[in-house]
């Protein structure tokens, strides 16, 4: 199976990137919320990872 | 496909909106309640309370609902959700946690109660500073975390 090429390659995120565009303004989505969501999922899964001298510093966020 | 989000906890700005029929909030209940069972869907007494004091104030859109209509409403929804005590322990618990903001620290610690994935709330700001997913009511963005 012959590999995407470097200009397949970006015309598919060229049209990912305008499709994006489009579909956030269909839904009245704003980009800043899909990346508030896509951070805090992250940081949620992952804050287990920090030690308690890590965590201290973080004093304004609650992790329980 | 069930998509990442099993168990929700609905804070009480999404039942109040409901009752109010804001479309936005209706429309992202009735979706939840195509997706999930009873079981998974949760709120609380707390939140119910909020919802039915809210109902009964007078504000510059609407009169204040009589008894009736409330209790009408909330028959409506409150069917489709488990609902999760809100006890002395959880003002225990909020107390012993520092926040800003003591009535999102009850929400907070009573959907840790029931593990909920996330909670659906208009003002994910304020859990902000909480290790919990919040997804605000629009379909474009339940669409991907509630399959």
């Amino acid at each position: 199976m012959a590999k995407i090429t470097q200009q397949e390659y970006s015309e598919i995120m060229k049209q990912k990137r305008a499709l994006f565009a489009l579909l956030l303004k269909k839904t009245g989505v704003k980009k800043e919320e899909i990346y508030r969501l896509a951070m805090e999922e992250f940081i949620n899964a992952n804050w287990d990872e920090l030690t308690t001298t890590e965590r201290r510093k973080f004093n304004k966020l609650v992790f329980v | 496909m069930k998509g990442k989000y099993i168990s929700v906890y609905v804070d009480s700005n999404i039942l109040i909106n409901y009752c109010n029929r804001i479309k936005v909030d209706c429309d992202a209940l009735k979706y939840l309640f195509k997706k999930r069972r009873r079981e998974v869907l949760f709120t609380s007494t707390l939140a119910i309370a909020q919802t039915i004091a809210r109902l009964q104030t007078y504000t510059k859109k609407r009169k204040a609902y009589t008894s009736e209509q409330v209790v009408a409403m909330l028959e409506d929804v409150l069917p489709h959700f488990t609902i999760i005590d809100f006890t002395q322990q959880d003002i225990i618990n909020a107390l012993a946690v520092d926040c800003k903001d003591l009535e999102d620290c009850l929400h907070f610690i009573i959907s840790r109660k029931r593990k909920c994935s996330c909670i659906l709330t208009n003002n994910t700001k304020d859990f902000s500073a909480f290790n919990v997913d919040c997804v605000t009511p629009q379909l474009g963005v339940l669409k991907t975390k509630i399959q």
